[in-house]
């Protein structure tokens, strides 16, 4: 079994790579109910899945102010963007494969920070409330 | 990369680091018509707010980099309507504005001035934005006033 590098998971925002990525995670949630009834045998409570609903975080080192206008525009619209994630490969990781596990949907842009220290780096804290179902 | 400033022309260099921490608020927009299990969001509100770090050069008249006293800080905190940019700077220490990238108008919540024995004085801040953050259209460089 082969096994996926972090360097090679992607995450996608408006179908193109998020630039300069260092590291995301993406959280994907079934939010239970308890349904425990008084007919319920022992201690144990009885979970239903109600709802479900999935989130992604990314890390970059995007300091083009381009760039950092972008995101801000992104999050001062307040619509839903498309949002997924893939498996890379090749040279800068710029070949998608596994289609298996490419998975997107739409996702408000809902927190974001740039950091401006006194050295040359900016980097940028992005997270995303997906919306919706993910395909 | 940071400027705070009493008014919409100056921009004063702050000393270390800023951070600028936007967040929006969702809310869970899904009904009994809504397929499937998944949760379907809308951003309600918004805010954001700025944090930043220096050191206070000369404890006595508390003199901070970039010609902002500790008075003018303090000054700030009393519900001073106090713009804000964050430009890309270059030249002589950094004062040179190359480019805008945003901008907008906030209050001073907090001033935090701390002194450690055997380590310069330093001093951190938040502020609180009123409404939105503004991005003026691209490229904006040094002279322009539309931001």
């Amino acid at each position: 079994m082969s096994k996926i590098k972090g360097q090679n998971f992607r995450v996608l925002m408006g179908g193109a790579a998020i630039p300069e990525a260092t590291n995301c995670s993406i959280t994907m949630q079934g939010n239970a109910e308890d349904t425990s009834t008084k007919d319920t045998e022992g201690l144990y409570t009885q979970q239903t899945v109600t709802s479900s609903s999935w989130s992604v975080q990314v890390d970059t080192f995007q300091g083009e102010a381009a760039q950092l206008r972008s995101i801000i525009r992104t999050f001062n619209a307040a619509a839903a963007i498309a949002v997924g994630w893939d498996q890379t490969a090749g040279a800068q990781n710029r070949v998608a494969q596994n289609a298996n596990f490419k998975r997107s949907g739409q996702a408000l842009l809902n927190d974001f920070t740039m950091k401006f220290d006194d050295r040359a780096t900016v980097a940028t804290s992005l997270q995303f409330q997906g919306t919706g179902a993910l395909s | 990369m940071i400027g705070l400033a009493a008014d919409p022309t100056t921009v004063v260099a702050a000393a270390k680091t800023m951070q600028l921490h936007g967040s929006a608020q969702t809310e869970d927009s899904s009904t009994k018509e809504t397929p499937g299990y998944a949760q379907e969001f809308e951003v309600i509100s918004q805010s954001y707010d700025i944090t930043g770090t220096g050191l206070l050069l000369t404890p006595n008249d508390a003199y901070l980099t970039g010609g902002v006293g500790l008075n003018d800080f303090e000054g700030w905190l009393q519900d001073q309507k106090l713009y804000w940019r964050i430009c890309v700077v270059d030249g002589n220490s950094n004062r040179d504005i190359v480019e805008v990238i945003c901008s907008g108008t906030g209050k001073l919540t907090s001033l935090n001035p701390t002194g450690q024995s055997k380590q310069n004085a330093t001093f951190s801040y938040t502020l609180s934005g009123d409404g939105g953050i503004t991005v003026p259209a691209e490229p904006v460089t040094a002279g322009d006033d539309n931001d």
